[in-house]
């Protein structure tokens, strides 16, 4: 956290900050940063093998984004940014569980300048959980943001049981909450997305056969970019989880809202590390509500956790193809031998009786 | 002068009785077994209907009670598990200590009560209690089904009996088809203030009601038997014969026990994904919960159109085993529809609706070409206590498999458990083959066969009187088939 930093802020624990983590995967670096300095932003990037990224975190605490993250004299080879902008609180009087854009007591509460649960050590490797209080009047609650890179190829052993890549880090988001004045509470969450390229993203959903690791939840949904060159992609089932444990008894699911392209970003609000990274940001964004209608609200648990996975290549969906093809030749195939069995023997018989009946009767 | 007032006295009480017997109520007339027929069929309403109850709320259920799908589904364990034993014994019970009147009541109070207890345990979200409540439940239920048979023989032994059972079961899936279309809509239309464990207990209570419905017709038909019971001698007293003994089963053959595992094998791939259907239906096919339940109650609303006209077909027919094996292939296809493809579920539960009832109606008379007489009752009684225990352990498995990996593999479990059915089947049939059993024959072939054993067995009888030491032949050479 705050690699090779010395300033006074990188050792004062609840401070915004920046994480900083590497994995090498063939020829390439994929580096993540991760920081809470204005907006909460999740960047990826790769380079070539031997370029790490200097920061310059005199002009980061300033608020002086533009080229305060460099890697050397190279240029990424592809990255993609995550920016979590904002919670949104509303009020489902009609219990569809859909958010209203025409809804006027929307609550947005900002993602900016979250604090860290960690101190500054030297070569401190924990990775960080990001945290927003909610103190206001009207809420009482946590939102506690992870950002998990284990940089291979692993499932999560907790349920959705997403599945990370070398190029791809699971994302955690958890809330809790209570003391809200209206029982009919949902949240939901406003997100954008920055990659290289101006072909922009698109959302898509899919059905899949197998539900093996996530019991119950057949689609899958994933926004991922359309340019041919810079491959990236999230990637989540829309399954809400209203325990800690993340057990299948209690969830719920969430909605997702079309995905809008070439976003301006607003300058007040829309600060943070990515201004470093990208020099025209083209931005994409989407909105996600947890819950549906006729799952009791927000209140029924007073907690919400769904999990993301992002990352530099486009994310396979699950699907275990020979498992899939195997069971399916089995299935059919023991029938049919059967059948056949069946018929050779029915023939093997009848044969046996016409030659039984072909002899001629002995005279004597 | 006495004699003749005593003679003019008893002419009397007899004009009179028979005054009292007049019309449809006439035990003598041919209306009563019609109105009694009425009444069985809707003895075992409460039972199927209340069976099932989990099934058409098990979105709410989980979701009111934070239950897994491991111990949702134990409670159609803990129904099966009294029935492991009870299935066989129950017709004791009714025939040497309860008698069919009594025992049809006694049951019903035991469904009665099992499912207050169950309703309850909801109600205080007591999950060890509605396990308590399904268990008394059980007892109840299969033993019912047997009083509801009993009622049958006794009503109508030699004349329509077949049709009656068709009739019987048919109004049985009805009372599950109800289940499926009804239930959820009461806990939906229960008030906003009732929620969690309080709206799911309140919705099992009254579903009691409709026990209140078996109670009140198993009273009736009390009141109707013992009416009939004063005029009418017993058509078919019980034969000591017909009662289960355990020794029997040594006696049992190989293709026996492949029927039995024939049976343990299909239904566990018929009730148990029944009973965990509904959310399949809502999370894979986005159906809502009404339309789930009226998709999960076509399998018995099938069974309930097409069995006794499949039944039919099956005894003009013959061929059995060929049915059994069809049955049991379209079954496994009905399973690869909703494993492998987002076909509408309509589709395979139709095919699994009609394979069910030719099912039924193929195997379950095998066992009577299987074993002689005397021991139909010992076989019929194992048979049922194998599905029983069969259910009761694959119902957990089926909850395990749900929660750890969902419902494809389930669905894979289906098929595989389908495939060891169609596999004995397969060993059935030409095991049967070898041995020239009559499982596969025409009724004609069928008919000639056993007219040939009773010949034999005739003579074998006759034999044996003039030799005390001569072996023992006849059907034994059947019952190897």
């Amino acid at each position: 956290m705050n690699p090779g930093c010395d300033l006074p802020q990188c050792k004062t624990p609840d401070q915004p900050a920046i994480f900083y983590a590497n994995h090498y995967v063939g020829d390439d670096t994929i580096h993540i940063l991760y920081s809470s300095l204005d907006e909460l932003t999740i960047s990826i990037i790769q380079t070539k093998k031997g370029y790490g990224p200097h920061i310059n975190y005199t002009a980061l605490f300033n608020r002086n984004y533009r080229d305060s993250i460099s890697f050397g004299d190279t240029t990424p080879i592809n990255s993609l940014s995550l920016i979590l902008r904002r919670l949104l609180r509303f009020n489902d009087i009609n219990d569809t569980g859909y958010l209203n854009p025409n809804d006027t007591t929307i609550q947005s509460y900002w993602l900016n300048d979250l604090s860290t649960n960690i101190t500054y050590r030297d070569n401190n490797t924990d990775q960080p959980s990001f945290q927003l209080l909610l103190k206001e009047k009207d809420i009482n609650g946590l939102l506690t943001i992870d950002i998990n890179y284990p940089g291979e190829s692993i499932r999560d052993t907790k349920f959705p049981k997403l599945r990370s890549t070398p190029k791809s880090y699971f994302l955690n988001i958890a809330l809790k909450a209570d003391n809200y004045t209206s029982p009919k509470t949902r949240f939901a969450m406003e997100y954008y997305i920055i990659q290289l390229g101006v072909e922009g993203t698109q959302l898509s959903t899919s059905k899949y056969i197998d539900d093996q690791y996530t019991p119950g939840i057949f689609n899958v949904w994933r926004v991922e970019s359309l340019s041919p060159i810079y491959l990236s992609s999230m990637l989540w089932k829309p399954v809400v989880y209203q325990s800690d444990d993340r057990s299948i008894e209690k969830n719920t699911l969430m909605n997702v809202y079309n995905l809008s392209n070439k976003i301006n970003l607003q300058p007040l609000v829309d600060q943070g590390i990515f201004i470093a990274l990208y020099k025209k940001p083209y931005v994409s964004g989407f909105n996600v509500s947890f819950g549906r209608a006729n799952d009791g609200f927000f209140t029924k648990s007073n907690y919400t956790f769904i999990q993301f996975t992002a990352g530099l290549e486009i994310l396979q969906t699950d699907s275990i193809k020979q498992f899939v093809t195997l069971a399916l030749l089995l299935s059919l195939a023991i029938p049919c031998l059967v059948a056949v069995i069946a018929f050779i023997f029915i023939m093997k018989r009848r044969c046996t009786r016409q030659n039984t009946t072909s002899y001629d009767i002995i005279d004597d | 002068m006495e004699d003749s007032t005593a003679i003019n006295n008893e002419h009397e009480q007899l004009v009179n009785r028979q005054a009292d017997h007049t019309g449809i109520l006439n035990p003598r007339g041919p209306y009563l077994k019609w109105i009694a027929v009425f009444f069985m069929c809707f003895l075992s309403f409460g039972s199927y209907y209340c069976y099932d109850n989990p099934a058409g709320l098990q979105d709410v259920m989980k979701d009111d009670l934070k239950i897994s799908s491991t111990t949702f589904t134990s409670f159609y364990s803990w129904y099966s598990w009294p029935n492991v034993v009870l299935a066989a014994v129950g017709g004791i019970l009714i025939d040497k200590w309860l008698g069919v009147a009594r025992g049809a009541t006694v049951f019903c109070a035991f469904i009665l009560v099992g499912q207050v207890i169950f309703g309850l345990g909801g109600y205080w979200r007591l999950i060890w209690l509605m396990n308590v409540g399904r268990f008394i439940f059980g007892i109840g239920g299969e033993s019912l089904s047997s009083a509801q048979n009993a009622y049958a023989v006794s009503w109508f032994f030699g004349k329509q009996l077949n049709f009656v059972f068709g009739l019987q079961l048919s109004f049985a899936r009805v009372g599950s088809l109800v289940n499926m279309n009804t239930i959820h809509r009461i806990y939906d239309s229960l008030g906003s203030d009732l929620t969690g464990p309080h709206r799911i207990g309140t919705t099992l209570l009254i579903a009691v009601s409709t026990c209140f419905i078996s109670l009140a017709c198993a009273l009736i038909l009390w009141s109707l038997d013992n009416r009939r019971k004063k005029v009418v001698q017993e058509d078919n007293p019980p034969d000591p014969n017909d009662e289960f003994h355990i020794k029997d089963i040594r006696h049992f053959s190989a293709s026996l026990y492949c029927v039995f595992i024939i049976c343990v094998f299909y239904y566990v791939a018929i009730f148990p994904f029944i009973a965990a259907a509904q959310l399949l239906f809502e999370s894979k096919y986005n159906l809502s919960p009404a339309w789930s339940n009226a998709c999960n109650s076509l399998v018995y609303l099938m069974s309930a159109i097409l069995s006794p006209f499949l039944g039919y077909v099956v005894d003009l027919t013959g061929r059995n085993l060929f049915w059994l094996m069809g049955s049991i292939t379209t079954t496994i296809i009905a399973h690869a529809l909703l494993a492998f493809l987002f076909v509408h579920p309509v589709v395979p539960l139709v095919l699994m609706g009609i394979s069910y009832s030719i099912l039924a109606a193929s195997l379950w008379p095998m066992v009577a070409f299987l074993v002689p007489k005397k021991m139909l009752g010992t076989a019929y009684g194992f048979m049922q206590s194998i599905q029983n225990l069969g259910l009761a352990v694959m119902n957990i498995f089926t909850g395990l498999i749900l929660d750890s990996y969902g419902y494809f593999m389930l669905e894979i479990f289906f098929i595989i458990c389908l495939e060891v059915a169609l596999l004995a089947a397969a060993f059935l049939y030409v095991y049967n083959s070898v041995k020239k059993g009559m499982l596969n024959d025409s009724p004609t072939v069928r008919r000639a066969k056993q007219a040939e054993v009773e010949g034999k067995t005739d003579t074998t009888i006759n034999n044996v009187v003039d030799s005390p030491l001569s072996p023992d032949g006849g059907y034994d050479n059947y019952s190897n088939a």
